[in-house]
């Protein structure tokens, strides 16, 4: 099967954007209600019990539970928020005459730690495969960082439990580069992120990077994520000139980002 | 109540921690309670014990919420089941639809303090 490339795309009618978009919001505002509503709950049997604070562990362990759960749904809509600010206005676009140097093997330990937990608590194994030397690019790090980030989330989120997430890191050779169709005279790198899980069918592949994508998925299944993550990916590696890359079978998903790159940093 | 028959009620939410508060709630007011965290899970509970009353979430993996108060109202052993709909989703045409599907009441989860759920239950279950 074929890569498609989910970047610069604009597949999606409109009419499946606007009830998509509808879906979306109730879909959000449910995931932000709930939390609260059980911190709210909480907070009243604390109130009114005539017990010792400290035989309320349970209910403060749920309240510190979803208040981090508040947390992370926040930040994900902020930086999505945040991101299509960059759609909005192109001066904004960090690509710069600076040179910033990339080392993408501490990229992906950096967002490998950080979902430490959650790949403990689905039992999965996460393998990251790079053998690349650092390289120059003209944006910030940062940008690759959020990247990866948010693909590795998407994939954490829709993996089944005890299965495996490949990560891997590999500069792209001239017989790559035309598989990608990707321009023969420069330089990149591609970050392939493989996880076993929730397939995406055929007729969804228009829809894959819409922040409205999952919306009824959702709904259906009580999987979080909503492609929020993959939305954010999205619009950020168009914003330096990247690409993104999907391919899934048999319940196996691989994306592929690709970085334009300047040269090996010596 | 121990001396009657305790009131059977099931309890659908895909969300652990509404099911250990209600759970709990309800138990004090000496009720048998069900809980199922999907809606295939909810179907079956209820085809077996045939509860007074089934409090429900709309946003359920495996079917939803919709499609299990659906196949409720069409099940004639649970005629005189109440249903109840307790959800976050507090668009009118979610409130109209499950009423056409058969739900008797429509709570939405974040207007409700636990007292009120309790409370709104016990006036269903006398």
């Amino acid at each position: 099967m074929k890569y498609t490339e989910i970047t610069n795309k604009n597949q999606v009618a409109e009419k499946d954007l606007i009830s998509l978009k509808k879906e979306y919001i109730a879909i959000v505002s449910h995931k932000l209600l709930s939390p609260l509503t059980i911190i709210k709950w909480n907070l009243e049997l604390i109130k009114g019990g005539n017990k010792d604070c400290t035989e309320f562990k349970d209910n403060f362990d749920a309240i510190d539970m979803n208040i981090k759960k508040l947390e992370t749904y926040s930040d994900v809509l902020m930086k999505v928020a945040e991101a299509q600010d960059l759609l909005v206005d192109e001066d904004k676009i960090e690509l710069s005459k600076d040179k910033f140097v990339v080392d993408f093997n501490n990229i992906l330990q950096t967002v490998k730690k950080k979902y430490k937990e959650d790949i403990d608590t689905k039992s999965l194994k996460f393998d990251i495969n790079c053998q690349l030397k650092k390289y120059v690019v003209n944006y910030k790090k940062d940008y690759i960082l959020e990247i990866i980030d948010s693909i590795i989330k998407n994939a954490v989120d829709y993996s089944n439990e005890r299965t495996k997430i490949n990560v891997e890191c590999f500069k792209f050779d001239e017989k790559k580069k035309s598989e990608f169709e990707l321009d023969k005279n420069s330089e990149f790198v591609g970050v392939e992120i493989e996880n076993i899980g929730l397939e995406i069918k055929r007729d969804e592949i228009g829809l894959i990077g819409e922040s409205f994508f999952r919306g009824d998925f959702a709904k259906k299944s009580g999987l979080k994520g909503y492609g929020l993550s993959l939305y954010l990916a999205k619009i950020l590696i168009e914003n330096i000139n990247g690409k993104l890359f999907f391919k899934s079978e048999n319940g196996i998903t691989k994306f592929v980002a690709v970085f334009f790159v300047k040269n090996v940093y010596n | 109540m121990s001396e009657k028959k305790a009131h059977k009620i099931l309890v659908v939410d895909d969300n652990q921690f509404y099911l250990q508060i209600i759970e709990s709630e309800l138990k004090k007011l000496g009720c048998e309670v069900f809980t199922a965290q999907d809606g295939e899970k909810a179907l079956s509970i209820a085809d077996k014990e045939l509860p007074d009353l089934i409090l429900i979430d709309l946003i359920l993996p495996k079917v939803d919420g919709f499609e299990v108060i659906e196949k409720l109202s069409k099940n004639k052993d649970l005629n005189d089941s109440k249903i109840i709909v307790f959800s976050q989703l507090s668009q009118q045409e979610d409130i109209d639809k499950v009423k056409k599907l058969g739900a008797d009441a429509y709570m939405i989860k974040k207007d409700f303090s636990v007292k009120e759920l309790v409370d709104k239950i016990e006036s269903m279950i006398k």
